[in-house]
């Protein structure tokens, strides 16, 4: 069961516990431990309240970590396929710029690096992964 | 298959239904709260213990120290990883399954 040699995988990780969880720390570090150990990243999927991750509205004190910041950079850096689930973001008031016009709210709090799409994409994602992992469940 | 079990025994049912679901040769790793199924002197400890050798048990060591749990009273058989062991542990096992 257990190889030496360098198994190099794809990996397709989902966060479904928001900013304030200690899952969204794990799901990070997960991941960037995942390209640290040379492996790839097909697709990070946020939903429920994960994606809150996505709003650039939040604030958070000085003194205190912002994770969603964090996840950014992370993703951007790493040009990695940033799926937020389309209608757990919409319900949360996470929306992007097509979203904000379509549904004639005042504002959009998420663009860039983040992608609003449907829940098919985490089961795109599943099923060309090598391996699945969940956090915040 | 590798458990990955994140609720403390005492807030929900997910670690007895854990513990049921295990097979023989399965990884069972506790992350976050989980680590307090680890706690001395509890049920779910003994419980722990209890499964077969071929269970391997491992914990995330940044969860246990951030809890303030004693290293030196986990016991023998569980071993503390970090993020890259646990994305080797994923390669390793065919399945990852969150509870």
């Amino acid at each position: 069961m257990f190889e030496s040699r360098l198994n190099v995988m794809k990996f397709a990780i989902a966060l479904l516990a928001g900013p304030q969880d200690p899952a969204a720390r794990s799901a990070l570090s997960f991941a960037q431990a995942a390209l640290d150990g040379g492996h790839q990243i097909s697709r990070l999927f946020f939903y429920r309240d994960a994606v809150h991750l996505a709003s650039d509205l939040a604030v958070q004190p000085q003194d205190e970590s912002d994770i969603a910041r964090e996840w950014r950079e992370f993703i951007s850096s790493n040009e990695l396929d940033a799926v937020v689930c389309i209608a757990a973001a919409l319900r949360r008031g996470v929306l992007n710029e097509a979203e904000a016009s379509r549904w004639e709210r005042p504002v959009a709090n998420s663009g860039q690096p983040w992608v609003l799409s449907g829940l098919g994409q985490w089961v795109d994602a599943m099923q060309s992964a090598d391996r699945a992992v969940t956090f915040g469940s | 298959m590798l458990h990955v079990l994140r609720h403390a025994p005492q807030d929900s049912s997910r670690f007895a239904s854990t513990l049921r679901s295990m097979g023989p040769e399965q990884g069972l790793l506790m992350i976050e709260d989980g680590v307090y199924s680890l706690l001395p002197d509890t049920s779910s400890n003994s419980a722990l213990q209890l499964l077969p050798a071929s269970v391997r048990l491992y914990v995330m060591e940044a969860d246990v120290s951030a809890r303030g749990l004693a290293i030196d009273d986990l016991p023998k058989r569980v071993k503390l990883i970090d993020y890259p062991t646990f994305v080797q542990l994923c390669t390793q096992y065919d399945k990852v399954l969150s509870w």
